[in-house]
């Protein structure tokens, strides 16, 4: 197979470093080019010294590089309709990040990007490629619980914004300045904009969709914050599964400009832990442990080294794939739509006190 | 996956040729992962405790723990130094399934552990051991003067809900301390656990590409890719079974039948 010509645009993705060594490693790929957001991160990806040619603009990176076949999207939220835009016109196909747009009229637009160009667009939700959540869902499907009644689960990290700026700016993150409500300071595109992992999950093991739901937010735990850090939601699928999700930046971190050692104060920096309840059984799963623990360097506190990281590498095989032998991504734009709009639904239900039917 | 099942050998095969094929490491002749075969042309992949002291050309004693993620993190906490100053190290094993685990498989894998962790030789030995041979206490003299005790043993009695092996390997210096043993616990978490008819039920699934195996099995084929992908591994494996064997037959010779 011919590998793939790809090139990553923007890097001001949290999830950006984790495609590096996957890119570097999967013969499938050929690493061409990355596009920099702006001088401080190209900067810092030209310092890692390695030699994929870093550009200030994608326009110059395409131009340059007329043999890009695909991208990985690595960029704020609100920069993803220009470049879905950019790669249509080319025939570019493209890995975006979680969270597409909140904007559902521009969601529309980009479905029809999508599939006027007939690129491949495939979101990056990688716990579908985590092997936790693979025996998790065998299990369900063998009726080790019986039928579901109830799914809980936390997605809970520390907050990227001190890395990365753009999670915390309510236009860059939710697309635009929406109050969380009336008398609250606070705006959209905070914890639950960094977190539709176990809205998608849901949906994806019960094959139903969300019938009601509620959200509230609590108070900051980083008062200097413009957007919600602290969130809770409480609903029902229509099938009678219930469900309690925390999708909080509750974990605490130091306010580091480039992740690295000693980023977490808590000592687990990102927990998806899942509980569901069945007429038959029960099952408890963590889907990022158990790992190696110390309390060395650099601030001698006790933290948590994951173990194991590698959801990238399914994801992108699965890129490959559709690429390569014309399949629909599993995570597609029409399938995720659902999860955007029960987080938007979240959202209209802080802001009117009151639950939500979907 | 559930702790007491494992794949058959003819999948353990099938997967590590599905490595091959996916990372384009070429292969000089056809490979053993379950026993040992009379064919001369096929190189023999087992974990190292499987071997006689003396080897074949065609045989390979892999050491599949260093495979293990775990023991990958842990090496390098004390390589870079996020961990000072070692002192001492804690280890201790308890075998649950013994025909997977025996005696000999124990002290070979955790006197290499021993080694690899710390980075060093073992100096020196000591062990005493019970009536019945099935504990047995180890103290350990590295040459770079770590000091280390390992506790094994074979005593514990089956269950469903329980890996293989309990056990832990925590290494203390003079700043920080790190272990595969979170705080204030006794016996290894597990990342599922299942509450079902049949009682509570342990998974351990930790590699997606070697999905459905034990973690011993995903170590056993990662360091059979390893001897292909990375042949200069393999002289080294073979000098540490020397040396180890050296050792284990040493404990193992003084314990009754």
């Amino acid at each position: 197979m011919e590998p793939i010509r790809i090139a990553i645009l923007s890097l001001t993705h949290g999830h950006t470093r984790k495609y590096y060594q996957t890119l570097l490693d999967n013969k499938n790929f050929e690493w061409v080019a990355v596009s920099a957001e702006n001088e401080t991160v190209r900067e810092n990806f030209i310092s890692l010294n390695n030699s994929i040619p870093c550009y200030s603009s994608e326009e110059e990176m395409f131009e340059k590089h007329p043999e890009i076949e695909a991208v990985v999207m690595a960029s704020a939220n609100n920069r993803h309709l220009e470049q879905f835009i950019m790669c249509a016109e080319r025939g570019i196909h493209i890995l975006c990040m979680k969270i597409p747009t909140f904007n559902m009229e521009e969601y529309e637009e980009m479905i029809a990007l999508v599939e006027d160009s007939g690129i491949v667009c495939q979101v990056e939700l990688e716990l579908h490629y985590n092997p936790v959540v693979r025996r998790l869902k065998e299990l369900y499907r063998q009726g080790a619980i019986g039928e579901l009644s109830s799914f809980n689960a936390t997605n809970i990290t520390l907050s990227p914004v001190w890395a990365f700026p753009w999670q915390g700016n309510p236009e860059k993150s939710y697309g635009e300045r929406v109050p969380l409500k009336e008398g609250d300071n606070r705006f959209r595109g905070g914890c639950l904009s960094d977190h539709p992992h176990v809205f998608d999950l849901i949906r994806w093991f019960t094959k139903s969709e969300f019938e009601t739901v509620y959200a509230e937010v609590g108070p900051n735990l980083r008062k200097d914050l413009e957007v919600e850090d602290t969130m809770i939601v409480n609903g029902k699928m229509k099938d009678g599964t219930i469900f309690l999700f925390d999708p909080s930046w509750s974990r605490m971190e130091e306010r580091l400009s480039i992740p690295g050692p000693g980023w977490e104060i808590h000592p687990k920096r990102m927990e998806v832990n899942i509980s569901m309840r069945g007429d038959e059984g029960a099952i408890m799963a963590d889907c990022f442990g158990p790992n190696v623990y110390h309390n060395g360097a650099p601030n001698d506190r006790y933290t948590v080294q994951y173990t194991y990281f590698d959801e990238w590498i399914g994801m992108m095989d699965e890129f490959v794939d559709c690429i390569r032998n014309g399949n629909e991504p599993k995570i597609n734009l029409r399938w995720h739509k659902k999860t955007i709009d029960v987080m938007n639904a979240c959202y209209d239900s802080i802001s009117t006190s009151s639950p939500v039917e979907l | 996956m559930n702790t007491h099942t494992h794949r058959n050998n003819n999948d353990l095969h099938e997967s590590l040729k599905m490595l091959f094929d996916k990372y384009d490491v070429s292969l000089s002749n056809d490979f053993e992962l379950s026993g040992i075969t009379s064919a001369p042309d096929v190189m023999h992949l087992l974990p190292g405790w499987k071997f006689s002291k003396d080897l074949s050309d065609n045989y390979v004693p892999l050491l599949p723990w260093r495979s293990n993620r775990k023991f990958i993190e842990l090496k390098n906490i004390v390589e870079t130094q996020t961990i000072e100053d070692v002192a001492l190290m804690r280890l201790s094993c308890y075998s649950i399934d013994h025909d997977l685990w025996p005696l000999k498989a124990i002290l070979y894998r955790e006197l290499d552990l021993c080694e690899f962790l710390s980075g060093s030789k073992i100096a020196t030995l000591n062990h005493v051991a019970n009536k019945s041979g099935e504990c047995v206490n180890i103290v350990v003299k590295l040459e770079n003067g770590v000091l280390c005790s390992i506790e094994i043993g074979m005593d514990l009695t089956d269950s469903i809900s329980m890996p293989p092996l309990i056990e832990r390997h925590e290494i203390i210096g003079a700043r920080g301390t790190c272990s595969d043993l979170v705080v204030d616990t006794q016996i290894p978490q597990s990342s599922i656990y299942a509450f079902t008819q049949n009682g509570m039920e342990i998974y351990n699934d930790i590699d997606m590409e070697l999905f459905g195996y034990e973690p011993f099995e995903v170590d056993h084929i990662r360091s059979a890719f390893q001897a292909y992908q990375h042949p200069e591994v393999v002289s080294e494996s073979i000098l540490q079974h020397v040396h180890l064997y050296f050792l284990m037959e040493g404990v193992m010779e003084t314990l009754p039948n």
